[in-house]
């Protein structure tokens, strides 16, 4: 399933390079992380499930369904043995709550908070979405709480690890410029 | 209603539109003040002295305006005016914060408001800035107030919100106040006093001074 230009030795020895560079936020993005076949199973999948709404005004308003075979068909063994090489540690499977998938239209959001901060880990974020612009906002950004921040943009078939050492997530706001997009990802944290 | 401000007596009257000030007109916004939902509020529309506003708008528009954007909010913003130069906008925090309409503003919202103390700046909201939901509380805020200087539409965005509460919690956005030039819109601060300010979703500039009352 997974792209065979990221199994090559040399190329995953540069991704784990890569990944340790950010010494603030260690992290890599993948384009077409998955061969076309399974990444457009997945995407037919998806277009079946059903979204809930989640509102709570101070914290975030966003859609959300549970993880379900989705998931399951992207966090198989070959994922995690990858996975696993790329961060340099074993990964215990994640409680259930951790295996997201994400709907944000126009005027969704997340924001920091004290009360949802989350300990140390590792996200794992794979995006299904085409053709959006950054200028729809959206992005998921990565902030220490010292003015640094990372920002992951949207693209297809794309996934980002990021490993969160004292830094929180938040899903930038997204504009009326989206119009009727939604920007669509599984996010696991590990 | 006379304040001395830099050697210049002034009256707030010059200011602020008489009307305002009548008995009745007091009583009035008291009543609406108290009784508004979701929580104390209101609007005064023709605030001040229409060549006031425009000159405050001119003033305000030669101040530098400083970009910020974060997870809650994406805008411009000026320095307090505590430290402007501008007289105009000077003026107009004298007047404000005057014994005069403290006591007035006092009248209105029940509260026991400090003369001589505010907050006070300019924000402009561009097409795609936003303020999302928050309740303002912080140390010593009374009541906050947005003084619009420029005229939107629905179909604009950038209304102020107003949110319901249940458990202390917001619900549900359930009034709009639509930016109107000239138009002073104030709410109590309170554990309650959720509220949003809509993306702005066309070309016009939201413009207002806007800060809170001790």
């Amino acid at each position: 399933m997974i792209n065979k230009e990221y199994l090559r030795k040399e190329n995953l020895d540069r991704i784990k390079e890569i990944f340790r560079a950010n010494k603030t936020f260690p992290s890599v993005t993948l384009r077409d992380f998955i061969d076309e076949k399974a990444f457009l199973k997945m995407k037919n999948n998806l277009a079946r499930m059903k979204f809930k709404d989640n509102y709570n005004p101070l914290f975030f308003s966003y859609k959300r369904c549970e993880s379900g075979r989705i998931v399951k068909d992207f966090f198989n063994s070959e994922v995690i043995s990858f996975i696993e090489e790329i961060i340099g540690m074993r990964i215990k499977k994640p409680a259930p709550d951790k295996f997201m998938i994400f709907s944000f239209g126009w005027k969704d959001y997340t924001v920091l908070n004290d009360k949802t901060a989350e300990k140390d880990g590792v996200d794992l974020i794979f995006d299904f979405t085409d053709g959006w612009d950054e200028r729809f906002g959206g992005a998921v950004v990565y902030s220490n709480g010292k003015d640094d921040f990372l920002r992951i943009s949207s693209m297809e078939n794309t996934l980002s690890i990021v490993e969160r050492k004292n830094s929180q997530r938040f899903v930038q706001y997204v504009n009326h410029y989206a119009e009727g997009r939604s920007k669509l990802f599984i996010l696991i944290s590990l | 209603m006379k304040k001395v401000i830099r050697n210049r007596e002034i009256n707030i009257q010059d200011y602020i539109n008489q009307e305002h000030f009548s008995s009745r007109n007091i009583s009035q916004f008291n009543r609406l003040f108290s009784k508004a939902i979701p929580f104390p509020c209101l609007v005064v529309d023709n605030f001040l002295r229409e060549e006031i506003a425009v000159k405050l708008l001119k003033a305000l528009s030669k101040e530098k305006f400083y970009p910020k954007e974060s997870d809650l909010f994406k805008l411009s913003q000026t320095s307090d005016f505590a430290g402007t130069k501008n007289p105009v906008l000077v003026e107009f925090r004298e007047v404000l914060s005057s014994e005069s309409f403290v006591r007035f503003l006092g009248k209105v919202t029940g509260n026991k408001l400090v003369a001589g103390k505010i907050d006070m700046a300019g924000a402009i909201y561009s097409d795609t800035d936003f303020l999302l939901c928050h309740d303002d509380k912080l140390e010593g805020r009374r009541i906050a107030y947005i003084y619009y200087l420029s005229d939107f539409s629905i179909s604009d965005g950038g209304s102020l919100s107003l949110f319901s509460s249940e458990n202390s919690m917001p619900k549900k956005a359930v009034k709009k106040i639509l930016p109107k030039f000239n138009r002073l819109a104030f709410f109590e601060v309170s554990d309650i006093s959720f509220h949003e300010i809509e993306d702005v979703v066309s070309e016009k500039q939201r413009i207002s001074i806007n800060g809170w009352f001790y």
